[in-house]
């Protein structure tokens, strides 16, 4: 009897055991571990959706629409805590979208957000949408959601500065530089779900989509259209009558040089934006260097922009007493100066001329003796004023970046002037009296089209810097103006008006025939030739319109275009569009 | 009977069942009404309607054989012990299949499950058997009795296959035989025999899918959603719960269908995510004081067959609280044991009245002069 209480006591304990072996568990699993199984309960039952903001439009001045967006699906999938199920789904999507499975694995990995569903793949048609849903049981978190997609509808047109996105984000051109204001803000919906993935009730939480902002660009579509045909068509006529066979790059700018408004800017070869990282390579094309051959030639190249130059030499040496606007120099076709041998275009010689004829004749002896008088500081001194300055690396004279003032696109999407004074003491090299001659007539020292563009607008509006730009308006989608951008004044200059107009009368005589005959009023300009060693040259016309009372300054850069005048008849087709003379 | 039966009746432990039984019908109502719980919905629910009118039936059912003297059952052993055998080999020809195995038998408005009063059963039989006058366990040749009464219902049960319920058998066997003066070696040596013996089983007996049933609790996420699912989910649901739950009615595992089987087998999850630590030990120390009652009536208990019921019934529900609770957070493997008073099912409802009924009963008839 005895033995039996005991024993009873015993099988008591054990059960008392049994219990607490369960309340240690517990204890572990719900106390301890409570939050991470509490978390993984919400994975079960939420799903966060997200909806996609359209991406803002760019529009030109005119209302073009040169960027937008058209519906797309896009197919994502959900976490699913099942890795079998989830590797079925894996292998199903890669079977239909026909992408390597691993590739969707990388996809699930990099998301760190479990409760949203991963994207596999954007931009897929309805056809495939169709597929997928039929099969949908095989997929197990399939989310299938409508995704703007980013068209560009005028495809070639701006192309350049345009830009492109990556997944959605802008990472060149205006698309990465606005991406703050394109982007807008996604709207997500958190629905609860049951075991069987079916959403039970209203949506737990919920924000709509805030669709990114319009931009509203100064360019005109007409006239960009004009650039860019009149650059193609001539840089084609090039090649074909002139057997130029390097003629396929180059640029041109058109401003307002009362405001540093842009209205057209356009480089050489173009392509269709909604394509660009599938070239269609012209076949006759020799070399196949894709970024550097599509590369901007307004923002991203620089190149020494032979007798376009000389504007500059002359107005320092006028302001500074180098020279007169009577004084006349003795040009004899061909001379040694400062120990460097100069020649003019063809070795012609025009006797005794004054600065405006030096400018029309495009002198090389004149304005190499300028240069002589006056020193290499002297010329850089008047670089810096027009906004031009720079050096190899890119820092300013005065340690402060430099370069047109546009920022419309990132810095880093945009190349500096080379100063060859400055690289030359940087790398060791040796600077010789003549180099400064080469210089004053526009040798050695390199600039973007950019900065060109600037100069010619400072020498119509009598030196104000305007910083160019092409972002005016900003708007919400609801049409309210969001920002609106004035012209900005970067510097002020106060050049001798008597000075000025001398160097303007020289640019005038240089744009008085070829090109520019039978015009109703008159027009500023000058031609330039740059030599590049073992190329072809590269053709320059810089110059402004009408001569009383500029509307526009226009830049054409024909890279291995041969000679400056052929740049020209790109501007008249320009200045002829502008004041609607066709 | 009359006065003392009144006298010596265990109202603590029969209110101990009533607050269980009630508490388990809130967790069916719980796992079986979807949305907003009102009263109204409750009593939509068929599940709990029906196991309110299981307990209901039950308790009336308890009562009443509580005031029976537990030895007249003594005289019917025999033909229980035949009724048990019968019920359990009509299951496995006509019994109506579910999950791989033959276990119920469909009598119209509900599926009886002989194996659950088979429980019952042998607990009368084998406290019979045991209790009778000079017997002694001394000698191995003494256990030979006990266990082919045992071995031949348990077998059979095995073959349903029911190895949950065959194993329930095996913790009542022991633990009476042990209450009943088994030697200890004896003890050692079976229980090592046991160990050996069920390694051989689940090498050689086992079907594929039991076996896999049964290892699957260690690492659950090796088939998360087809063997591993219920175990996955369910401790999901048990450890979201936290320290104070999510709420009665409020469990998003429960409510959102995440667990399986809820309103039987893993009941305990409902009351764990929506409850908390401090439900789940709330509820885990009123069984347990309902297991030690039911071993105090043991102890006072006038002879050894009121003894050993008492005995064989706490057995049963100690080892299927282990097994059951111990399921839903993966320590112990799933077998399909519900948890007694607590799970939705008649039968096992039916078959746990039964037995506490006894239990009542040895506690109403002990003999108060001993004290």
């Amino acid at each position: 009897m005895k033995q039996m209480q005991l024993r009873i006591s015993i099988l008591r304990l054990v059960a008392a055991l049994i219990v607490a072996v369960l309340l240690y568990n517990l204890f572990q699993i719900q106390v301890i571990e409570g939050e991470e199984w509490a978390d993984i309960a919400d994975n079960n039952r939420f799903r966060h959706l997200v909806q996609r903001a359209p991406r803002g439009r760019i529009f030109t001045a005119d209302g073009v629409e040169l960027a937008s967006n058209i519906p797309c699906y896009e197919v994502a999938l959900a976490f699913e805590q099942d890795p079998a199920k989830r590797q079925q789904a894996i292998d199903v999507l890669a079977d239909l979208l026909g992408m390597e499975a691993e590739e969707i694995q990388n996809r699930l990995k990099k998301n760190h957000r479990r409760f949203e569903p991963t994207v596999v793949a954007r931009n897929v048609d309805f056809a495939t949408v169709a597929l997928l849903e039929e099969n949908k049981h095989r997929i197990p978190g399939l989310v299938v959601q409508i995704n703007p997609q980013r068209v560009y509808p005028q495809k070639t047109l701006l192309a350049h500065v345009l830009g492109r996105l990556i997944d959605g984000k802008g990472v060149e051109g205006l698309e990465r530089q606005w991406e703050d204001y394109l982007r807008g803000e996604n709207g997500f919906s958190v629905i609860q779900v049951n075991a069987a993935n079916s959403p039970v009730g209203e949506p737990v939480n919920s924000k709509p989509a805030v669709p990114g902002k319009d931009l509203h660009l100064t360019v005109d579509a007409g006239l960009q259209q004009v650039a860019q045909e009149s650059l193609h068509r001539v840089l084609r006529k090039l090649r074909e009558e002139r057997k130029l066979e390097d003629a396929w790059t180059g640029a041109v700018v058109v401003i307002d040089p009362n405001s540093g408004r842009i209205l057209a800017m356009a480089s050489e070869p173009s392509f269709d934006n909604n394509v660009k990282y599938n070239y269609a390579w012209p076949d006759e094309l020799p070399q196949k260097d894709t970024v550097r051959t599509y590369r901007d030639r307004v923002l991203n190249w620089r190149k020494p922009v032979g007798s376009t130059f000389k504007m500059i030499t002359g107005l320092a040496a006028l302001e500074t007493g180098h020279v007169t606007a009577t004084e006349k120099i003795r040009d004899t076709g061909s001379a040694r100066i400062s120990g460097q041998m100069v020649r003019n275009y063809g070795s012609a010689a025009y006797g005794y001329i004054d600065l405006p004829r030096a400018l029309e004749v495009s002198s090389n002896i004149y304005f190499g003796t300028l240069g002589s008088r006056m020193g290499h500081e002297l010329i850089y001194e008047y670089i810096d004023k027009f906004g031009m300055s720079g050096t190899a690396s890119g820092e300013s004279r005065e340690g402060v970046m430099k370069n047109a003032g546009f920022t419309d696109i990132a810095l880093d999407e945009q190349m500096y002037s080379l100063d060859y004074y400055r690289q030359m003491m940087k790398h060791g090299g040796s600077f010789y009296p003549g180099h400064t001659v080469q210089m004053s007539y526009g040798q050695l020292n390199e600039f973007t089209v950019m900065q060109m563009a600037n100069y010619v607008s400072m020498l119509a509006n009598g030196g104000i810097h305007y910083k160019p730009y092409l972002v005016e308006k900003i708007t919400a989608a609801d049409g309210e103006v969001v920002e609106f951008f004035e012209p900005v004044i970067l510097a002020q200059h106060e050049f001798d008006p008597k000075a000025l107009d001398v160097v303007r009368k020289g640019m005038r005589l240089a744009a008085s025939g070829g090109q520019f005959r039978n015009l109703p009023f008159a027009v500023a300009g000058k031609t330039g030739t740059s030599e590049e060693a073992g190329k072809e040259n590269h053709a320059w016309w810089v110059g402004y319109a009408p001569y009383d009372n500029p509307e526009i300054a226009i830049v054409v850069f024909l890279e291995h275009g041969g000679l400056g005048l052929r740049a020209a008849e790109v501007a008249r087709d320009i200045i002829d569009y502008y004041f609607g003379l066709k | 009977m009359g006065k003392k039966v009144l006298k010596n009746y265990d109202f603590v432990l029969l209110a101990t069942i009533v607050a269980i039984a009630l508490f388990g019908l809130l967790l069916v109502g719980s796992s079986t009404v979807s949305g907003q719980v009102t009263v109204r919905g409750l009593f939509s629910s068929s599940f709990f309607l029906r196991q309110l009118l299981w307990i209901v039936s039950g308790l009336g059912g308890m009562f009443v054989i509580s005031l029976i003297d537990y030895n007249e059952w003594k005289r019917f052993a025999l033909p229980i012990y035949l009724f048990n055998l019968a019920l359990l080999v009509l299951v496995l020809f006509k019994g109506a299949s579910a999950g791989g195995a033959q276990r119920w038998l469909p009598m119209g408005f509900f599926n009886l499950q002989p194996s659950e009063l088979a429980k019952v059963f042998i607990i009368i039989t084998l406290s019979t058997v045991l209790a009778k006058e000079g017997r002694s366990l001394d000698r191995w040749q003494d256990l030979l009795l006990p266990f082919a009464h045992v071995a031949l219902p348990m077998v059979i049960i095995f073959k349903q296959p029911d190895l949950g319920t065959s194993l329930v058998f095996a913790a009542i066997t022991v633990s009476i035989l042990f209450v009943a003066g088994m030697r200890w070696l004896h003890l050692g040596v079976l229980s090592l025999g046991g160990l050996f013996f069920s390694v051989i089983a689940y090498l050689f007996l086992l079907e594929d899918y039991q076996k896999s049933r049964l290892l699957i609790f260690r690492d659950p996420w090796q088939d998360p959603t087809g063997k591993g699912w219920q175990i996955i989910q369910s401790k999901v649901a048990v450890g979201s719960g936290q320290l104070w739950g999510r709420g009665l009615f409020q469990g998003t595992q429960n409510q959102l269908d995440f667990l399986p089987v809820k309103h039987t087998d893993f009941i305990f999850s409902v009351l764990g995510e929506e409850l908390g630590f401090v439900g789940a030990a709330i509820f885990l120390l009123v069984y347990l004081f309902m297991i030690w009652q039911i071993l105090k009536v043991a102890m006072v208990a006038k002879d050894n067959f009121g003894r050993f019921i008492c005995v064989g019934v706490a057995a049963v529900f100690s080892f299927q609280l282990l097994v059951n609770v111990g399921m839903t957070i993966s320590i112990m493997p799933v077998t399909g044991i519900p948890l007694p008073l607590v799970s939705y099912g008649g039968s096992s409802f039916m078959a746990t009245m039964l037995a506490l009924g006894l239990v009542l009963s040895v506690a109403a008839h002990k003999d108060t002069s001993l004290f």
